[in-house]
C-alpha cells in the first residue's frame, strides 16, 4: 500500500458531460449527406398524391375519378368509399374523459369533409409528376354545409354543427378543482374573501409547427411484411397504432424514422397519409411514396395552440395571491388526433406557475370546429399555461399598483421550500427562482433600461420602451407512467436503451427515444463515454428503427435526456457491472477489490494491472477465458420510468421598443437564465434555448394561422404565415443556474421546450409595459404593427386581421371578416 | 363574403323584371366568359382569367333557384371549379326589384364563397376584384335595365357556325331536353382568342331561338380583363385568381337563358 | 409542387428570345430570375405552355453609363445592382431599395428587370423606378420603344409590355445637383414584401428643398408618386415642420387595399409617417 493511490491519470479522458461538443450528426445533416425519407428510391416504387378538399364543411357527392384513372402513368385512384372498409379511424390515444366525444377520423373522407385540406382521394402513379397532374382531373361534388369556426359561438345555443352526426360541438369537459382534489382550498371562497379580483380573456392564436422537412412516407411490402419509412417523431408509437388501425400484425410491421428534419410536435402523430400509404401498398403490393408539398403541410399537418383562456386571479391588497380560476376553450379542429384532447390537459397543472396559490380551479372544454385538427406543438399546453399566469400576474400588478417583479417575488416558492407541492398537486423538484431572476436582471442591464424607459416616457419619445418578465416553470420529462395512467393517456412514459459492446471495443448505444434534430447521438455519446470511459468517437447511437430499437416511446415533451438519457446511463452502469465480473476473473481479484476509472478496471494498490472495458469486450467476444456460469455478453439494457416530472424553470426578461407612430415593435434586449438541471452539452442547450426563443417570440410577434369566414386557411404559404429568420430576432443573452433534478441519474430537467414556453409572455408583457401609460391593457397575438398601432390610437386589443379586402366601388358594401373574431375580442381583452 | 350593389333605373318595375330575367340581355353586362350549354334554367360556362403571370380557368354551372314574380325577386345559385383543381367558387345572388314611382330600385346581394388556393393568401384580392366586377356589372346592368323593353341585345356578334354535336372531353355530353342529343362546343386552341391582354371584354350573345349548343371559338373563354376588373385592387401576389371565381360566378349567373 | 409540363426555350440573344416568345404563342412566359414565376408555376396558378429563359442572353446583363443616364440591363441580378459602382454613384436609392429585397438567395437570382416587369405594387423597385423617372426600353417584333415609368406600370401585375415584347433595359437619368435619397421600407420580417414603403429623392438648394420625388410602394394597384407632397415640398424650407406638414398629404390619391398585414386606413397612416421619415432623411435633417 502506498500513500498515493495509483491512477492511470495520463489515459483518463476529460469528463464528457458538460463539454460543448459539436454535434456528431451535423456534418451529414447540414450537407445533406443523409437519407431523408423523400430521398428513398425503391425498385418499382409508385408515387401518391392526395386530392384535398378545398371546402371546410360539405357532404361529399359524386366523386368522378375516371379521367384521373385513365391519365398517363396513373395506376390507381382511391376514394374514401374505396377504403372505407379497411381504413378505420385515425387513433386518439388520449380520451381525457370517459364521456369524451370522438367523431371518428377517416384517413380519406367518406361521406363528409370537415376541414379544408382533408383528403378526399388518393392518386397512385408511376411518377410524382403524373400523380400531381392527375389530382387536377378528379372531379368532386361538394354539397356545402354550414361552417363552424368560432369556439365561443360553437358552444352557444342553436349553433351549427361541425359534425352533422353529433349533437353538439363540445368534445369533452375536463375539470380539476384543487378543493375537490384536496390539494387546495375552496376556490369560490378564496375569491369571495379576496380584496382584488382581476379577470382577463386571453387568446392563444392558432399556430403551425412548420417543421423544416415536409412529411414524407415510404412503404415497402414484402410478402406479408411491411416496412414503413416516415418522417416521424414517433416510429414506435406509429407502429403500434398502425397495427391497431390496419390490422397488420405488429410483428409484421417495421417502422423506420431515418434522419428527420424537425417536428416540434408536428410529427408526433399518426397521420392520414401514413395510413393511406400503408393501405395502398397493401392493396397494390408495391412500394409507394408520399411526400407533401409545403402548402399541403401548412394546410393539413396538425396545428397547435388555439385556445381562448378566461383567467381570474384573486389577491389581497398587499399582493398575496389567494386563488386562480382558469376556464379554457381548446379548439380541437375537426377531429381528434393522437393526443389532441390531452394538449390542454398537459397545461392544466401548470397554470399556478411558480406561485403559492392556496386555491385553484381549472375547467377546460374541447371544442370542434371546421379547421385542421390541433395537436402537440412545442410546449403543448404548458406555453398556454405559462402565458396565462405570467400575463395575469402583470395585470394584477397593475391593478394593485405594484411592481410586477415585486408581486412575483412576494408569491413565488422560496429556494428553501423545495420539494414543494403545488396547489395543483405537483411536486416541484428543485430550483431557485430568486437566483435566476437576479442573474437575468444583471444580464439585461435592468436598472439602466428602466431609467431609459423613464426618460422616454417623460420626453414623450415616439419610441417607447417596456420591460416584460416571465418567471416560469414547466413540467418536463414526460412522463411517469402511473401519472399518465391517472390522466387516461393510452401509453406509458418510460424509455428504453440498450448498449452493445462490440468485439473491437466500439460501442453501440440503442435508444428508444428517436431524435428529429435534437442531437441525441452527441449527447448520448457523451453520457456513455463518461459511464464506460471509452472515447466519444468510439460510440455510435442507433435509433429510429423498430427492428434495431425495438422498444421506445420516442421524442416529445422534453423527455429524451431526462427519461431516455437516464435509461442509457442505467444500461451503461449495467454494462460496467457485468464487465466488473469478467475483469475480476481475468485480473484474478475479487470484484470488491477492483476500481473502475477512465474506462479501466484495476486492482486497488496494484499498479499496472488494469484492463480496459474495451479489452474486456474482445475477451467477452472470444469467451475463451470466462468465469463459470457467466454468460459471455457485456450487453445490457435498461428501461427507465420516472417517478416524477422534472421542473426546469427560469427568468426571461424582454426589453421592447414600440414605435408609437407605426406600431412596429422591436426587441431591444432579451435576457434569460434557465435552470434545466445538469447540462450535458452546453452547445446543444444553447441551441435549444435559441430555437425555443425563436418560436416563442414568433408566437408573440409573427405567427398566426388565419381562417376566413368560409374556413379557408388564408395563411397558406410562408408569404403569409410568417416564420421569423435569424435576421428578425435579437441577440439573446443567456445564462444558467444549475439545480440538478433529483429524479434521474443525470440530474437533467429537459430543455427542448423551455425557451418556447417562457418567452411569449415576456415579449407581450414588455410591449404592454411600453404602452400601458397610453391606455393599452392588452394586444392580441401576434403583435402585428397594425394591432399595436390600433391599440394605441383606437383603444382595444388591436382587433382581428383582415382576411379579405374592401374596395368601395359605387354603392358596393363589403363585410370584412376574420375567422375567429368575436365581439369580446374587441373589448380590450376584458370579459 | 357578401357584396351589395344598389341602383335605380328609370323604367317601371315590371319592365325591369322582364329584362332581368332575359339572360340574353343581361349576359353582355358581364365582362368576358363563354357559355357552353343551356338546359332549361341551367347554364354551364367557362371563364379564363389572366392576371400578370397567373392564369386560371373556371368552369361551372348556374341556375335560377327562385323567380318570385310577386316580390320581384330572383335568386340564382352558381358554382364553378378551377380546371386545375385549385378550388371552387360558389355564389348565391339575390336580385330584388322595388317600384319607386315610375322607376325601379334594384338591389343585388351576392354571397360569394371562394375556396382553394386563391383563398389561401393573405394579400387577398378577391373582395377587391369581386367588388369592382360587381360594380362594373351593376353599371352596365343599370344601363340595360334602363333601356327597358326598347332595347335589343347589344352584344358583339360572334361567328356562329351551325350547331353540331361535339363532345367536350372536359365536360362530357350534356343532354338537353330541348335539342335532343348532348351538344357541347368543341374547344379550339386558346391562342387566337385570347391573344391580347389586356383584352376587351367580349360578351356572349345569341338570339333566343338558337339552340343551346355553342360552337367553335365562341365557346372559348375570353380572358377577363384584369386591367379593368382588378384595377384598384392592390392584391395578393398570388391571389389574383380569386378574381376568376368572382368573374365566373357573375358570368354564370347572368349567362343567357333560353326561353 | 410540380408545375404543369411546359416547353422550354433558352435563347442567347434578344432576337432569338423575341422569336421564341412569338413561337411560344399565347401562353409563353418569360423567365428572368424566376423568383416570382417559378413559385406561381409550382402552385399551378400559372401553367405557361412555353417558358423562355433569358438567363443566357448576355446582352441583357450589366450596368453602363450612357450620356446623362445610367442603363441597367434587365437581367442584371439584384446583388449585381447593389454592388455596382455606377448605381452607388448616381442612383444610391436603387441600391438601398434593392438591398431590402427579400433575402440574399433571392437577390442572387432575382433580376432588376424581372422585378419591374412583374409589377407587383408591393415590390420595392417599381416605386423607386417611378420616383427616379426611369425609362423602360422595350424590344418587340417591330423594334424598340422607350416607355416612361409613369406609363409603364398600368395596373396590378400589369405593365405596358405586350405579350410579344421583352423589357431590355432601364434608363435611369442621372440627377444633377445636391440630391439626397432614402428608401423607407416597412415590413414585418426581413424577407417579407413591404406593407408600405416610401422612396424619396430630395434636392436641396440654399437651405430649401428645391425638388422632391416620392414613390410609394403598395399604396395602390401600381406604384404611385406622392404628388401632393412633392408639390408641397417644392421650395419649402428644409426643416422638420415643413416636411411633416407636406407628408400629411402623402396618401392623397392612393387606393391601398385591406389585407392580413394592414387595412387601408393604416396603410394611409403609414404612408404619411414613412414619407416624413424618408424625406427628412433624404434632406439630411432630423425627422
Amino acid at each position: 500500500m502506498t500513500a498515493v493511490e495509483d491512477r492511470p491519470v495520463a489515459e483518463a479522458p476529460a469528463k464528457e458531460v458538460g463539454q460543448a461538443r459539436k454535434r456528431k450528426e451535423d456534418a451529414r445533416l447540414i450537407t445533406g449527406r443523409t437519407t431523408w425519407t423523400d430521398n428513398m428510391v425503391l425498385p418499382g416504387m409508385l408515387h401518391l398524391a392526395v386530392v384535398r378538399s378545398p371546402v371546410a364543411h360539405a357532404r361529399l357527392g359524386a366523386i368522378d375519378v375516371e379521367a384521373a384513372r385513365s391519365a398517363p402513368n396513373v395506376v390507381a385512384v382511391f376514394t374514401g368509399r374505396d377504403l372505407a372498409e379497411e381504413q378505420g379511424s385515425i387513433p386518439c390515444a388520449w380520451p381525457v374523459t370517459p364521456e369524451m366525444v370522438n367523431p371518428g377520423h377517416p384517413s380519406v373522407a367518406v361521406d363528409e369533409v370537415n376541414h379544408v385540406g382533408e383528403a378526399v382521394a388518393v392518386i397512385v402513379a408511376r411518377s410524382k409528376a403524373a400523380a400531381q397532374d392527375a389530382v387536377e382531373l378528379v372531379d368532386v361534388d361538394y354539397d356545402p354545409l354550414p361552417v363552424v369556426l368560432d369556439m365561443e359561438q360553437a358552444l352557444g345555443e342553436g349553433t351549427d354543427l361541425t359534425h352533422d352526426h353529433l349533437s353538439s360541438n363540445e368534445s369533452f369537459r375536463w375539470i380539476f378543482d384543487a378543493g375537490d382534489a384536496g390539494t387546495g382550498q375552496a376556490t369560490d371562497q378564496a375569491f369571495a374573501d379576496a380584496d382584488v379580483v382581476v379577470s382577463r380573456r386571453f387568446v392563444q392564436q392558432r399556430l403551425i409547427p412548420a417543421f423544416m422537412e415536409p412529411r414524407s412516407t415510404v412503404v415497402q411490402p414484402q410478402g406479408d411484411n411491411y416496412t414503413m419509412w416516415s418522417s416521424t417523431q414517433v416510429p414506435h408509437i406509429l407502429r403500434i397504432m398502425l397495427a391497431m388501425v390496419t390490422g397488420i400484425p405488429e410483428h409484421k410491421l417495421r417502422v423506420i424514422a431515418p434522419d428527420v428534419g424537425g417536428g416540434f410536435g408536428g410529427k408526433l402523430q399518426v397521420t392520414p397519409e401514413e395510413v393511406i400509404s400503408l393501405l395502398v401498398a397493401r392493396r397494390l403490393g408495391k412500394p409507394v411514396k408520399w411526400t407533401e408539398t409545403r402548402s399541403e403541410s401548412l394546410m393539413s399537418a396538425h396545428h397547435g395552440r388555439d385556445q381562448i383562456q378566461y383567467v381570474d386571479i384573486a389577491a389581497d391588497r398587499e399582493g398575496n395571491v389567494l386563488g386562480l380560476k382558469v376556464h379554457i376553450l381548446a379548439d380541437m379542429g375537426a377531429y381528434l388526433r393522437l393526443v389532441s384532447p390531452g394538449v390542454p390537459i398537459l397545461g392544466a397543472f401548470m397554470y399556478p406557475g411558480i406561485y403559492k396559490f392556496p386555491a385553484y380551479r381549472f375547467d377546460c372544454q374541447g371544442v370542434f370546429t371546421n379547421k385542421t385538427p390541433t395537436d402537440a406543438y412545442r410546449g403543448a399546453g404548458r406555453p398556454e399555461a405559462t402565458f396565462a399566469i405570467e400575463r395575469i400576474m402583470d395585470e394584477l400588478a397593475v391593478e394593485l399598483g405594484m411592481d410586477p417583479l415585486e408581486l412575483r417575488r412576494k408569491n413565488w416558492i422560496g429556494a428553501g421550500e423545495f420539494p414543494f407541492t403545488t396547489v395543483a398537486g405537483l411536486e416541484y423538484d428543485s430550483g431557485d427562482y430568486d437566483g435566476a431572476t437576479e442573474q437575468a436582471l444583471r444580464l439585461l442591464g435592468y436598472d439602466e433600461l428602466r431609467e431609459e424607459q423613464r426618460r422616454r416616457r417623460e420626453s414623450g419619445d415616439p419610441v417607447q420602451l417596456g420591460i416584460g418578465f416571465s418567471t416560469f416553470t414547466e413540467m418536463c420529462g414526460l412522463a411517469p407512467s402511473r401519472v399518465l395512467g391517472s390522466l387516461s393517456y393510452g401509453a406509458g412514459g418510460w424509455e428504453h436503451a440498450s448498449i452493445r459492446m462490440l468485439p473491437t471495443g466500439k460501442v453501440e448505444v440503442v435508444t428508444g427515444s428517436t431524435p428529429h434534430g435534437q442531437g441525441h447521438e452527441t449527447a448520448w455519446s457523451q453520457l456513455v463515454a463518461d459511464e464506460l470511459g471509452v472515447p466519444f468517437e468510439d460510440i455510435e447511437v442507433l435509433h429510429g428503427d423498430t427492428a434495431i430499437s425495438p422498444r421506445g416511446l420516442d421524442t416529445y415533451g422534453s423527455r429524451s435526456l431526462v427519461v431516455g438519457g437516464a435509461a442509457v446511463v442505467n444500461a451503461a452502469q449495467k454494462v460496467v457491472a457485468k464487465a466488473r465480473t469478467i475483469a475480476a476473473h481475468l485480473l484474478e481479484a475479487g470484484e470488491e477489490d477492483l476500481q473502475f476509472e477512465g474506462g479501466s478496471f484495476s486492482v486497488r494498490g496494484t499498479p499496472g494491472t488494469g484492463i480496459s472495458i474495451q479489452e474486456l469486450a474482445l475477451a467477452t467476444f472470444a469467451a475463451h477465458d470466462f468465469p463459470d456460469g457467466v454468460e459471455p455478453s457485456l450487453d445490457a439494457d435498461a428501461t427507465f420510468d420516472p417517478v416524477n416530472f422534472s421542473f426546469p424553470h427560469g427568468t426571461h426578461i424582454c426589453a421592447m421598443e414600440v414605435d408609437t407612430e407605426t406600431g412596429m415593435v422591436r426587441i431591444r434586449k432579451y435576457a434569460c437564465v434557465d435552470d434545466v438541471g445538469t447540462i450535458v452539452n452546453p452547445l446543444i442547450v444553447e441551441g435549444q434555448v435559441h430555437g425555443g426563443l425563436a418560436q416563442g417570440i414568433a408566437q408573440a410577434l409573427y405567427e398566426e394561422a388565419v381562417y376566413d369566414v368560409d374556413g379557408n386557411l388564408t395563411t397558406g404559404t410562408f408569404v403569409d404565415y410568417l416564420v421569423p429568420s435569424a435576421a428578425d430576432l435579437p441577440h439573446f443573452d443567456t445564462g444558467h443556474t444549475v439545480h440538478a433534478a433529483p429524479g434521474n441519474p443525470i440530474g437533467a430537467k429537459g430543455v427542448g421546450e423551455a425557451g418556447c414556453i417562457a418567452s411569449t409572455p415576456a415579449v407581450v408583457n414588455a410591449a404592454l409595459d411600453a404602452v400601458r401609460h397610453l391606455g393599452v391593457s392588452d394586444i392580441l397575438m401576434p403583435l402585428t404593427p397594425e394591432r399595436v398601432w390600433r391599440a394605441i390610437h383606437e383603444g382595444g386589443d388591436g382587433g382581428d386581421r383582415a382576411t379579405a379586402g374592401t374596395n368601395a366601388y359605387g354603392g358596393a358594401q363589403t363585410e370584412t371578416t376574420a375567422g375567429v373574431s368575436t365581439p369580446e375580442s374587441r373589448l380590450g381583452g376584458d370579459r | 363574403m357578401q357584396l351589395e350593389n344598389s341602383f335605380t333605373v328609370p323604367v317601371p318595375v315590371d319592365e325591369a323584371w322582364r329584362v332581368l330575367l332575359d339572360i340574353e340581355r343581361i349576359a353582355p353586362c358581364m365582362p368576358g366568359a363563354a357559355l357552353d350549354t343551356v338546359t332549361g334554367d341551367e347554364f354551364t360556362g367557362r371563364v379564363k382569367v389572366k392576371l400578370g403571370v397567373i392564369t386560371m380557368t373556371y368552369q361551372g354551372k348556374a341556375s335560377f333557384v327562385e323567380k318570385d314574380e310577386a316580390a320581384h325577386r330572383a335568386v340564382i345559385d352558381a358554382r364553378g371549379k378551377d380546371q386545375r383543381g385549385n378550388g371552387t367558387a360558389a355564389a348565391v345572388v339575390t336580385a330584388t326589384l322595388a317600384a319607386d314611382g315610375d322607376r325601379t330600385r334594384v338591389d343585388v346581394l351576392t354571397d360569394l364563397n371562394i375556396t382553394g388556393r386563391p383563398a389561401q393568401f393573405g394579400r387577398g384580392v378577391m373582395t377587391d376584384v369581386g367588388n369592382k366586377l360587381l360594380g362594373q356589372f351593376a353599371d352596365k346592368l343599370a344601363a340595360q335595365l334602363g333601356e327597358g323593353d326598347r332595347a335589343q341585345p347589344v352584344a358583339e356578334q360572334v361567328p356562329r357556325p351551325v350547331a353540331e354535336p361535339v363532345t367536350d372531353p372536359a365536360m362530357g355530353p350534356v343532354a338537353d331536353p330541348a335539342t335532343g342529343p348532348a351538344t357541347v362546343p368543341e374547344v379550339t386552341p386558346i391562342t387566337e382568342v385570347v391573344r391580347s391582354v389586356p383584352s376587351i371584354p367580349r360578351p356572349v350573345e345569341e338570339p333566343a331561338s338558337v339552340p343551346a349548343s355553342r360552337p367553335g371559338s365562341a365557346a372559348d373563354p375570353e380572358p377577363i380583363n384584369l386591367l379593368e376588373v382588378a384595377g384598384g385592387a392592390a392584391a395578393a401576389r398570388y391571389a389574383g385568381p380569386a378574381a376568376a371565381a368572382a368573374v365566373l360566378l357573375l358570368v354564370l349567373v347572368f349567362v343567357r337563358r333560353r326561353r | 409542387m410540380i408545375p404543369v409540363a411546359f416547353d422550354y426555350a433558352r435563347p442567347s440573344t434578344i432576337d432569338e428570345a423575341l422569336q421564341a416568345l412569338a413561337d411560344g404563342g399565347e401562353d409563353a412566359k418569360i423567365l428572368a430570375g424566376g423568383q416570382s414565376l417559378i413559385p406561381v408555376m409550382r402552385l399551378r396558378l400559372a401553367a405557361p405552355s412555353t417558358v423562355v429563359d433569358l438567363t443566357r442572353v448576355a446582352e441583357l446583363r450589366g450596368v453602363r453609363e450612357d450620356g446623362d443616364a445610367i442603363v441597367v440591363g434587365a437581367m442584371t441580378t439584384h446583388s449585381d445592382v447593389v454592388a455596382d459602382p455606377l448605381i452607388q454613384q448616381h442612383a444610391p436609392l436603387i441600391a438601398e431599395a434593392t438591398e431590402t429585397v427579400a433575402d440574399r438567395q433571392v437577390r442572387h437570382r432575382g433580376t432588376f428587370g424581372g422585378a419591374l416587369a412583374h409589377a407587383d405594387p408591393a415590390g420595392d423597385l417599381p416605386a423607386v423606378a417611378l420616383a427616379l423617372d426611369a425609362g423602360f426600353v422595350i424590344a418587340g417584333p417591330g423594334g424598340r420603344r422607350t416607355v416612361p415609368a409613369r406609363e409603364f406600370f398600368v395596373d396590378y401585375l400589369t405593365t405596358a409590355l405586350a405579350e410579344d415584347e421583352i423589357l431590355v433595359e432601364v434608363r435611369i437619368p442621372k440627377l444633377a445637383g445636391q440630391w439626397g435619397m432614402r428608401y423607407e421600407k416597412f415590413n414585418r420580417v426581413a424577407q417579407a414584401w413591404s406593407i408600405v414603403a416610401v422612396a424619396a429623392a430630395v434636392r436641396r438648394e440654399n437651405g430649401h428643398i428645391a425638388e422632391a420625388r416620392i414613390g410609394l410602394t403598395n399604396m395602390g394597384p401600381t406604384p404611385l408618386r406622392a404628388t401632393a407632397t412633392e408639390q408641397a415640398l417644392a421650395g419649402a424650407a428644409a426643416d422638420a415642420g415643413a416636411i411633416a406638414e407636406a407628408a400629411q398629404h402623402a396618401a392623397e390619391g392612393t387606393e391601398p387595399s385591406d389585407d392580413l398585414n394592414a387595412k387601408a386606413d393604416y396603410r394611409r397612416h403609414l404612408a404619411q409617417v414613412l414619407t416624413r421619415r424618408a424625406v427628412s432623411a433624404a434632406a439630411g435633417i432630423q425627422g
